[in-house]
């Protein structure tokens, strides 16, 4: 028994976490290409959706494999998955991790700094760096933290409302007119309670709070209450008349989507713009499906590749990273039939013929134009404003505290 | 015959007692404070949380009620069963029949359910083609409902094969027919015989696997998570929604709700366990 009170305390406090390993890589690209070449790169990011999927499988990993000799492996797992990965690693104080790279956001990326699990600054020694559009603010500012080369943005998307057009042919564009809708429509509307929801209720607040102005800069606790006190009073208005009465929320938007294709509800909703466009053809939305914004404005935000602190293979990651952020990969995920995401590019400012390449791509048939929506985006918040309405959106509204 | 007792003994201990023991120390040091990337030192202040200020104490509940519910049901449906249908469920291909639903993952029965009995599944269409109801809206709420209809319902779809196989095998062990037979001829009537003689024998020798998964339905995940409701939620999804969302800082809370969870379980298991051991 004495032998396995020191096997069991010695198991225990292994577990303790060290801080500090952080990996080497080579100081100039030349090197980086030298060392990545041939090598395996293990990637974790979200695969639920199948036009992603296959831009990954039958265009990133051939191409990768073709120019530079990369294996690309990819594992399943989104944000939360990602943070508990690396947080377990570190804690278990695992000197290599088990991915190199990872599809984070602004929520992800601010759990990874808390964590210190993000390998960086990198961007900055990737060629195709001087493409990405640094100007723009959607891009080089994530949940109003500079990513400082922390991660490398890779595509640019905002919330859009999905709705049936036969259905509804005049979908309210303004909360005053959305709560009149759901008043004559009961049950037609609700929120996901996840990210997307989320990103609704931020983009209200900031409606309410008269402009995303009023909210920039770091969590402001008496602005918080003060807005949000007014969001969940319209929210309780809407709740009567929400989905199963507000009582109870879909997990996330891919499960809307199909209560909108079943006739439950009248709206869906996307944090990428293109979506509609992406589930028609996926054959999930009737060719009935459009999206729109509100007038309100809906937020707009880009999405990252980051690279885990313990990789074992950094130049391969940053040789992945590279050409994820070329023109060519770039323009082929921009194509609504094969992903429809928006670019990070200064595609005007690209070389050779890819401008007018890019001006080319065939417009979105189901979405907005990208163009029109833009006057109505709006800037992310600090991470916290996301963490409390989360929470608030539980305690209030859900269990009605 | 020792030496082969020892090994086993030392191999249950590597493989269950070991980890599961230093899993649940490695929690509670985390929701203490003692260990943890974000920790800033020794703190009661997330166990305080947990008593006064967390819904882990109804979630408990809630899912207390849901499985002593959905395994009552499932229990009464295989004895029925394997009273009524005793001799024919005995046949190989009805024991195949029975025993096909255990092997069906508690995720696709999930999704079974929700095909079946959502707003826009098949007993709602159905109700609609024949005119009993007038669309989706109509159809009563038997998915995402806080009455856990669904939920209940899909634990008895699994439970039920397994408690029927449990209770025919015991049954058969023990010569329920011969019970019965004797029963009758010292001038019991039927009912009287099953109530007094067979089902308290099948149930007292079903009683720890009863119990077993009694415990199984309130620790569930997949199932609560995709047929039950925003509030109230049963543990599972409740602990993994602090333990995996957007604030680090709940981490702790979540290790706090599984280290109370755990020991309570231990806790019923021993007791209970310990009681029927007893009256056996």
């Amino acid at each position: 028994m004495k032998y396995f009170s020191i096997l069991f305390i010695a198991l225990l406090f292994s577990s303790c976490h060290r801080k500090g390993d952080q990996a080497t890589v080579p100081g100039s690209w030349d090197e980086v290409v030298a060392a990545g070449t041939g090598s395996t790169v293990r990637m974790m990011m979200w695969q639920g959706d199948p036009f992603i999927n296959t831009y990954m499988q039958q265009y990133v990993k051939p191409k990768l494999k073709e120019l530079y000799g990369i294996e690309l492996e990819i594992s399943s797992g989104q944000g939360n998955m990602i943070v508990s990965l690396l947080l377990s690693e570190l804690e278990a104080g695992k000197k290599q991790s088990s991915i190199d790279m990872m599809w984070i956001n602004g929520e992800t990326f601010y759990q990874l700094r808390q964590i210190d699990a993000l390998y960086g600054p990198f961007s900055g020694i990737l060629p195709n760096e001087r493409y990405i559009d640094w100007d723009n603010p959607y891009i080089a500012t994530d949940f109003q933290q500079p990513i400082n080369g922390m991660e490398c943005p890779w595509g640019n998307v905002q919330l859009s409302i999905i709705y049936d057009s036969l259905r509804t042919p005049e979908p309210p564009r303004t909360m005053t007119e959305l709560l009149t809708y759901v008043q004559a429509h009961p049950g037609s509307f609700t929120i996901p309670n996840e990210f997307t929801g989320m990103t609704l209720l931020k983009s209200w607040l900031i409606a309410i709070a008269g402009g995303d102005s009023v909210l920039a800069g770091p969590f402001d606790e008496q602005k918080y209450q003060h807005y949000s006190a007014q969001l969940w009073e319209y929210i309780r208005a809407l709740q009567p008349y929400m989905w199963k009465e507000g009582k109870t929320f879909p997990d996330g938007p891919a499960t809307m989507h199909r209560m909108l294709a079943n006739g439950e509800i009248d709206f869906s909703m996307s944090n990428n713009d293109g979506e509609v466009d992406n589930k028609v053809l996926q054959g999930i939305l009737p060719e009935t499906a459009r999206s729109y914004v509100f007038t309100s404005g809906t937020i707009r935000n880009s999405h990252y590749l980051g690279l885990t602190q313990r990789s074992s293979n950094l130049p391969g990651a940053m040789m992945v990273i590279n050409f994820l952020i070329s023109p060519e990969a770039q323009f082929e995920k921009m194509q609504p039939a094969v992903w429809g995401d928006g670019t990070v590019l200064r595609t005007d400012e690209l070389p050779d013929n890819w401008p007018q390449q890019f001006r080319e791509i065939p417009g979105r048939k189901y979405a907005p134009d990208r163009a029109s929506i833009s006057r109505y985006a709006l800037m992310e918040l600090s991470p916290e404003y996301m963490i409390r309405l989360f929470d608030d959106f539980r305690n209030i509204i859900i269990e009605g505290r | 015959m020792k030496a082969g007792k020892s090994i086993a003994w030392i191999v249950f201990v590597l493989l269950v007692i070991l980890p599961v023991s230093a899993s649940l120390v490695y929690a509670f040091l985390y929701s203490v404070g003692l260990t943890g990337l974000l920790s800033d030192g020794y703190t009661i202040a997330y166990w305080q949380q947990l008593r006064t200020n967390s819904p882990f104490f109804f979630s408990l509940l809630y899912s207390m009620i849901i499985a002593v519910i959905s395994i009552g049901l499932a229990v009464c449906i295989a004895l029925w069963l394997t009273l009524r249908y005793g001799t024919t469920l005995q046949r190989r291909n009805i024991s195949f029949i029975l025993l096909l639903p255990l092997g069906i993952p508690a995720v696709v029965a999930a999704l079974m359910t929700y095909q079946l009995l959502s707003p826009s599944g098949w007993l709602s269409r159905l109700t609609y083609a024949v005119g009993l109801t007038a669309g989706p809206d109509a159809f009563p709420a038997l998915i995402n409902d806080r009455l856990a209809v669904g939920i209940i319902i899909t634990h008895i779809i699994l439970a039920v094969p397994y408690f029927t196989a449990l209770f025919r095998n015991i049954y058969r062990q023990e010569q329920g027919d011969m019970l019965l037979l004797t029963a009758r001829n010292l001038g019991a009537e039927n009912g009287q015989a099953s109530r007094t003689i067979v089902i308290p024998l099948l149930l007292r020798s079903a009683f720890p696997s009863i119990l077993m998964f009694l415990l199984f339905v309130m620790g569930s995940y997949e199932i609560p998570l995709l047929l039950g409701v925003s509030d109230p939620r049963m543990l599972s999804p409740l602990i993994a929604d602090k333990m995996f969302r957007f604030d680090l800082l709940d981490k702790p809370l979540a290790y706090a709700m599984l280290v109370s969870y755990v020991l309570l379980v231990l806790l019923l298991n021993m007791l209970l366990l310990r009681k029927n051991a007893r009256h056996a």
